[in-house]
């Protein structure tokens, strides 16, 4: 070979070295990373001036009978004022929009009746961009000495509002049995589009889609009620499912029952009254955390398939106590069907304290509730229905608006494999002493802690966990019991 | 054969030869001839004329020789020779006519003496000092004169240097007077033109003319010094009835060097005087009035044309022609009177001539004209060279590459291009596109004043003139970025082989999948750059005049065009300011392709070149930069490099090195869904076989232009892999984008490679060798890579998607307002939100791989190029809004966006409908959710899935009258009188407030005043925005102030009017007109 040739040699090597180099140094490809929505829960607060929030709020107003008083209360715990929007749509139409400024620390109350005058029920939507803004809601019913009319019952519903938005809704438990209940199903547009809507029901014979409840056209920033005793009477069990074709919805379920005396068969009468977030979303997996056996109260778990196949799933109860098995209800659902599974036979008389995980065994989504209400023949108010969630968070915010010693705040450890380590504390005050703040929780477990009189009535329970977990309050109220999940901290959300 | 007639060796004058001892039988009385020699100053060939005058076998031949130069001692030489000739002086230098004429005169006044040798001729043989004649020449001009009855005949002039070649045999003269010779230069004597001896007027050098014609006639125009005297005593001998005529057989040579150097005379100058002069004089009155109009205009355009191409000298000649003329009329009309007493032939028939009218025009303007008509015409050679190219395997490499790619494209061509990516629709009226680059000023982003590039003006201009659909036009524009590119290739490696060379590099470049990955992606920055980025590289090559590219280290190839610096800088400049005209993101590989030249000429073991290539680059860099002035003026005023690039998406390591090695980019967001290379990516190596074969297998300059084209390679490579790496923190380009000198480089090397097997295949060897194998190899591996091309033209679209976005989004899709429309408020602007590639409207960044873009209604060709934010503070403030909607901060986005009149947000996912084909790119799910959850948008059901829109309840017009007591915004009736004027008709009192950007550069006046800005948010103004105070009924102009824009157009029209001016002044061939 030529000299002349010799000099491809060189070139040669350079140009191997360098293919060589980039194949043996290509780093592997970086998965693009979408971001992706935080599981829903009912409630996510903002808890940085980062982000805002927007609360939805429905219920009845004063006007209505038989209930005494609704207060929705905006609680800051920023540092700084807070502007925001309040708007109160009636189920009237009317439409009534205010500023406001929340100093550090204080409350603010919204009665919403006398912004629309004349309406039954309201939806509120409160818009604090800055985040940090507790919003819940209390409804208290009339009671028997209040002079409401017959058939609204005492009792009282305190829950945060909601954040969530979505295109379809599952209220799995209502009840329009004679005599003493009344449900209505309150499905709130807060946008300025319309929506349409198709409301689908299961009742004791089976399920009704009628014309009038299909395309459903829910006006921008309105309330509509659906009189549920109207559309299925006289039923034991009343489920209902709620698909927007066009739009976003709130959806809730208000129930009021004054069971008379004489119906209950016992000297009092039972009563309560309870208002329902839907489940925006259905899940394979749906906890129910704080479920206790108290004497004179029933407890039953709904469980609904909302979809068209058929499906199997079985309900599991997990003890407080490790060692108290139960044998899970295992149940096969048709589609759009629903079971009540009675948490009160037999096969739990020695769990104690327990949580409830529904489980499709096909990979089916379900909706479910957990129903507790006064026991027959005994005699009290207290309504209580928890809707099943499919997502935790490591961190939550509970807020107390009554005397503590009432309440009892229940934190669940849905996983299977990591145990939990919890810390609670309060929001610009010091944790009691006498009242342990941290806690281990077993996978499947919860812990289930009094909130005694060393806590002001007035205080924040911040519950910041290792693993994603459930936290929830339950009240005990002369007026009536209630039980709800606290508010996630936005962003900690995460599924199980 | 006579001895006389006896021409001598070939390329030397004949020898003097004596006259005959006995002269033969005389039929009839030997004329007399008059030689009338006129000597200019002569060199020492003037003794072999004299010589040649001496062994004249005509025996009654009187010479006299008139010393018409400046130096003495000729008559000595003279009388040396020619012992009884006369030697007149004629001083000052009156030029040939005038100095024959003077002789003639002469003679004939002592003829009248009747004395002695000075006796009146029958003819006069008119010479120059430059030509030979050989012995028999005069005898045989004066027989052919006495047979043909002809009143002037010359010989044959042959070149004294070669005698086998003609010098001038006659020639023919146009409409115009121009002469046109019978011989085309270089033409082999074969005795083609003895059989028609008659011509319009004979060769120059000798002419031997009737003496009572000559007087009748009244001799030589004195006007006329040189070079055409003889065409107009022709012409006038003709007008009188005689016959011109050439005498074959009577032969003369051509000596010296050029005549015009030596008498300091130049052609360009004095041809347009002279044929004017012999169409003023010659020609019949009408006719003359007629050509004289018509050399008018030919003399503007021919000082047009001198002047574009440097021709001075032809520029002054035409322009001198007219004062030149008009200061001899009178002599004109003594001639003319003259000429109409002795005329006996109509005027037209006399210059009706077998010369075409077009290159009479030709002729008038350029002084330059092609020869011939037959197959020896140049423009026939060429056209012969150009079919035997296109026949030949490069050829025919072009044409089945065009036939399969024009099928390939059969449903672009025939349904339109999809509207993917950059690839919008022209505007509504096409001239927004001129108007927009006139104004610097574009409605995209709220309205920027960031220019777009220089060639949408071009586009608009064309797409307004020339009929026939936008459509089919800008489909057409897009599509040929490949057969611009091939033929870029072909050229680039002309000089490096025959056809087959030629044919491996176009199948290379065409066959390499990402031209057909851009299309798909909608892409046009890659498409740019492939379509000019071998046209830098040819004309880099040609720089740097490494064979064959020039004469360093070898011969040239061919087609190679040896030039000067200077005019290499300018032309190198030109063609890099015309890639950026097309897109500016060819600067970003030009470094990569000058580096891999110059790395790689060092590893190939030379620097012949290397400082003329650099030094031809950096001028080229500034001339591109003379002529992209607004570009470089836009980055002065603080616009960002990365205002320039359209960003794009490109996660680390997504390419991977497979896809870079084999060139398919395919989509890097699209993942493993995404089918490269037509669905067969298996066989992608193939491209590298014939490259690498030319590294391994090549030798000599071959090799050295392999190595400089793998060195380019590499560079392609490389800044591929370092941005995959995720190394470079600049504006992300495209990947087809930096591969474009990997795949320029790959088939350029394939040339060389074909080339060489076609040298070293031809040699004799002994037994079997490995080499023979090559070409199988190479022909195998080429069909391998044009395969999955030729399979992907079977759709009829490239890959293509069949559908587009704007069919999904009629409602939205609605083209700005027009001239004349009115609209109450002005056009509602949409929001789209995406992967930066997919929008149909380049945008800012928004996020990690998501951008936002604001257009007015539908996207068009305005809106794809990109801006800097600061330009565009209602971008930014959208942003931001969408960015606080996304953090969960706003849930009235609608009425943030909705200050900016957005009507509409779109977020895009896909770049075409479903169920075709496309790009997919997902959003995040909070941009759905964050837009889902404002209280003052609604979501458009119903739709295709590549697209999520939400109207925007909370929108505010454009324009509009915003109401002193409500603050209720008014939209007001808003009519688009131009590009950059509008009518605004105010509905209610208030004050006129108008979003358009950018801030300060539109006023509002009514009735051609100037209405005052209220600021923004002062009493009478609107909070936010600068305002005017208008009453109900009030009708004004908002008018858009672009004159810093059109400055700087004009600035950059004359400096590459100057550009191209000196290029084309420094590429003029120095050569010397013909004839």
């Amino acid at each position: 070979m030529s000299a002349m040739n010799v000099i491809r040699y060189p070139a040669l090597v350079v140009l191997v070295a360098m293919a060589v180099g980039a194949t043996l140094f290509a780093s592997d490809p970086t998965e693009a990373e979408l971001a992706t929505l935080r599981p829903p829960v009912h409630a996510a607060l903002s808890t940085t001036p980062d982000s805002g929030d927007l609360w939805f709020c429905m219920g009845p107003t004063v006007d209505m009978d038989g209930i005494a008083e609704r207060i929705v209360t905006l609680t800051s715990i920023s540092d700084e004022p807070t502007i925001g929007r309040v708007t109160v749509n009636g189920d009237k139409g009317a439409e009534v929009e205010r500023a406001f400024q929340l100093e550090p620390g204080r409350s603010l109350e919204i009665r919403p009746g006398p912004f629309v005058p004349g309406a039954f029920y309201a939806g509120v939507t409160v818009e604090v961009p800055g985040g940090r803004v507790l919003v819940e809601q209390r409804i208290t019913g009339g009671g028997s000495d209040s002079g409401a009319a017959p058939g609204i019952g005492t009792g009282v519903d305190k829950a945060p509002c909601g954040t969530i938005t979505s295109s379809t809704w599952q209220v799995p438990w209502a009840t329009t049995a004679e005599p003493g209940n009344r449900a209505v199903l309150l499905v709130y547009n807060p946008f300025r589009a319309p929506a349409v809507a198709d409301l689908r029901f299961i009742g004791d014979l089976g399920r009704r889609e009628t014309l009038d409840t299909r395309g459903v056209v829910v006006a921008g920033r309105s309330l509509s009620v659906f009189d549920l005793n109207e559309l299925i009477p006289d039923s034991t069990v009343v489920s209902a499912s709620v698909d927007a074709r066009v739009g976003q919805l709130v959806v809730a379920r208000l129930q009021v029952s004054a069971l008379p005396a004489s119906d209950t068969g016992a000297a009092g009468g039972s009563t309560g009254l309870v208002l329902t977030s839907g489940l925006p979303e259905t899940s394979q997996r749906l906890f129910l955390p704080g479920v206790s056996r108290e004497s004179g109260v029933t407890s039953a778990v709904i469980v609904m398939n909302p979809g068209d196949e058929m499906t199997e799933l079985e309900v599991l109860v997990r003890p407080e106590v490790v060692d108290n098995f139960v044998e899970p209800w295992r149940v096969t659902l048709r589609g759009r069907q629903r079971q009540v599974i009675d948490l009160d036979s037999g096969r739990i008389a020695e769990a104690g304290r327990f949580g409830v995980e529904v489980r499709s065994l096909d990979e089916t989504p379900l909706a479910a509730s957990l129903v507790s209400r006064p026991e027959g023949g005994t005699t009290g108010a207290g309504l209580s229905v928890l809707p099943a969630v499919g997502a935790a968070a490591t961190d939550w915010m509970v807020h107390l608006t009554g005397p503590a010693d009432q309440a009892a705040l229940v934190v669940s450890n849905p996983g299977e494999t990591t145990i939990a380590t919890v810390r609670l504390s309060l929001l610009g005050a010091a944790w009691p002493s006498d009242t342990p703040d941290v806690y281990e929780i077993d996978p499947a477990g919860h812990v289930e802690v009094e909130l005694g009189a060393a806590i002001a009535a007035e205080a924040t329970v911040l519950v910041d966990s290792t693993v994603p977990v459930l936290a929830v309050m339950r009240r005990a109220d002369p007026m009536g019991r209630s039980s709800s999940f606290g508010m996630a901290v936005a962003g900690t959300q995460a599924r199980p | 054969m006579d001895a006389a007639e006896t021409q001598g060796q070939k390329g030397a004058p004949a020898p003097p030869q004596q006259p005959p001892a006995t002269p033969g039988p005389a039929a009839s009385p030997t004329p007399l001839v008059g030689l009338v020699l006129v000597a200019h100053d002569p060199g020492e060939w003037f003794e072999d004329v004299l010589a040649g005058l001496a062994s004249q076998d005509h025996r009654l031949l009187d010479v006299v020789v008139v010393d018409a130069g400046r130096k003495a001692g000729l008559s000595d030489r003279v009388l040396e020779v020619l012992p009884d000739a006369q030697t007149v002086y004629a001083p000052d230098s009156p030029g040939f006519g005038a100095a024959a004429n003077r002789a003639v005169v002469g003679t004939g006044a002592e003829a009248d003496s009747g004395t002695g040798p000075n006796r009146i001729p029958a003819f006069y043989l008119f010479m120059h000092d430059d030509v030979v004649l050989d012995g028999t020449a005069v005898r045989r001009m004066v027989e052919r004169a006495l047979a043909a009855n002809a009143g002037v005949v010359g010989p044959k002039v042959l070149v004294g240097t070669d005698g086998r070649i003609l010098a001038d045999m006659g020639s023919s003269v146009d409409r115009y007077g121009s002469p046109v010779p019978r011989l085309h230069p270089g033409e082999i004597d074969q005795g083609q033109y003895d059989a028609s001896p008659d011509v319009f007027a004979v060769a120059e050098a000798a002419m031997l003319v009737r003496t009572d014609l000559f007087a009748a006639v009244g001799g030589f125009d004195p006007e006329i010094r040189f070079l055409d005297g003889h065409v107009d005593l022709c012409w006038r001998a003709r007008l009188a009835g005689a016959s011109v005529t050439t005498a074959p057989t009577a032969v003369g040579r051509t000596v010296g060097p050029d005549s015009s150097t030596r008498r300091g005379t130049n052609p360009s100058i004095l041809r347009p005087r002279h044929r004017l002069r012999m169409s003023l004089t010659n020609q019949a009155s009408g006719r003359s009035a007629a050509v004289v109009a018509e050399l008018a205009v030919a003399t503007l355009l021919g000082v047009v044309y001198g002047l574009l191409t440097g021709r001075f000298r032809h520029t002054w000649g035409l322009l001198s022609a007219w004062p030149w003329n008009l200061a001899r009329r009178s002599g004109m009309t003594r001639r003319r009177r003259m000429i109409r007493e002795n005329r006996r032939v109509d005027p037209a028939l006399v210059v009706a001539g077998p010369d075409l009218p077009h290159h009479a025009v030709r002729r008038a303007v350029t002084g330059r004209a092609p020869y011939g008509t037959g197959d020896e015409a140049p423009s026939n050679i060429a056209f012969h060279h150009l079919w035997g190219a296109l026949l030949g395997p490069g050829g025919i490499a072009l044409m089945a590459s065009a036939a399969v790619l024009g099928f390939g494209s059969r449903h672009l061509l025939t349904r339109g291009l999809p509207a993917v990516g950059r690839f919008q629709a022209l505007p509504g009226d096409p001239m927004d596109l001129v108007r927009s680059w006139w104004h610097g000023w574009r409605p995209t982003g709220f309205g920027v004043a960031t220019p777009a590039p220089d060639v949408l003006a071009l586009l608009g201009l064309v797409a307004n003139y020339v009929p026939g659909g936008d459509s089919l036009l800008w489909t057409s524009v897009v599509l040929s970025a490949l057969p611009i590119g091939a033929l870029g290739i072909w050229r680039l490696v002309r000089p490096v082989g025959g056809g087959r060379s030629r044919a491996a590099a176009v199948l290379v470049y065409l066959a390499v999948p990402l031209p057909y990955d851009a299309l798909r992606e909608g892409r046009l920055a890659p498409l740019a750059v492939y379509a000019t980025l071998p046209w830098i590289a040819h004309r880099l090559a040609e720089a740097q005049g490494v064979a064959p590219y020039g004469h360093r280290g070898g011969d040239p190839g061919p087609g190679t065009r040896i030039r000067n610096m200077g005019s290499d800088i300018l032309l190198t400049g030109f063609v890099v300011a015309a890639a950026i005209a097309v897109n500016p993101a060819v600067v970003v590989v030009l470094p990569v392709l000058v580096g891999g030249l110059v790395i790689g000429s060092l590893l190939a073991g030379s620097i012949a070149g290397l400082v003329r290539l650099v030094a031809v680059a950096a001028g080229a860099a500034v001339v591109a930069a003379v002529v992209q002035l607004p570009l470089l003026f836009n980055l002065f005023d603080n616009n960002p490099l990365d205002s320039l690039a359209v960003p794009t998406t490109w996660p680390g390591g997504s390419l991977g090195t497979t896809a870079m090695f084999t060139l398919d980019t395919g989509s890097p967001m699209a993942g493993p869904s995404w089918v490269g290379t037509f669905g067969i990516d298996r066989i992608g190596w193939a491209v590298l076989v014939v490259p690498v074969l030319a590294l391994l297998t090549t030798s000599g300059w071959r090799l050295a232009i392999t190595i400089r084209a793998w060195f380019v390679v590499a560079g392609g490579f490389a800044s591929v892999w370092l941005t995959d790496q995720g190394w470079w923190q600049g504006p992300t380009l495209p990947a087809e984008l930096l591969l474009v000198p990997v795949a320029l480089g790959l088939a350029w090397a394939a040339a060389a490679a074909v080339a060489d097997m076609g040298t070293t295949v031809s040699m004799p060897r002994r037994g079997p060798d490995w080499r023979n194998a090559l070409p199988a190899v190479a022909g195998l591996a080429l069909a391998l890579t044009v395969l999955p091309v030729v399979v992907g033209s079977l759709g009829g679209n490239l890959g293509m998607p069949q559908s587009d976005l704007p069919s999904a989004l009629p409602f939205i899709a609605e083209p700005r307002s027009g001239i004349g429309e009115t609209t109450s408020g002005g056009d509602d602007r949409v929001l789209w939100v995406g992967e930066p590639t997919i929008l149909p409207a380049v945008g800012v960044p928004l996020s990690d791989g998501v951008a936002m873009a604001v257009t007015d209604g539908r996207p068009d060709l305005l809106d794809q190029w990109p801006y800097n934010l600061d330009d565009a503070p209602g971008v930014a403030e959208v942003r931001d809004a969408l960015a606080e909607a996304l953090a969960g901060k706003t849930s009235r986005l609608g009425a943030a966006i909705g200050a900016w009149g957005v009507g509409h947000v779109v977020l895009v996912e896909r770049s075409a409908p479903a169920p075709h084909e496309a790009v997919e790119a997902p959003l995040p799910p909070t941009y759905a959710a964050a837009l889902t959850r404002q209280l003052d948008m609604a979501r458009v059901e119903g739709l295709n899935s590549a697209v999520t829109i939400f109207e925007n309840i909370a929108t505010k017009p454009v324009h509009a009258v915003v109401r002193d007591r409500t603050g209720r915004a008014v939209p007001a009736a808003v009519t688009p009188l131009s590009y950059d004027r509008r009518q605004v008709t105010a509905s209610v009192d208030g004050a006129y407030r108008w979003i358009i950007g950018p801030e300060g550069s539109w006023s509002f006046s009514v009735d051609g005043t100037t209405r005052p800005l209220v600021a923004a948010g002062e009493a009478g103004g609107v909070p936010g925005r600068p305002s005017v105070r208008v009453a109900s009924g009030t009708i004004g102009e908002l008018v858009h102030d672009g004159a810093s824009s059109r400055s700087r157009r004009l600035l950059q029209v004359a400096a590459f009017c100057s550009v191209l001016l000196m290029a084309s002044w420094l590429r003029t061939d120095p050569e010397s007109e013909w004839p």
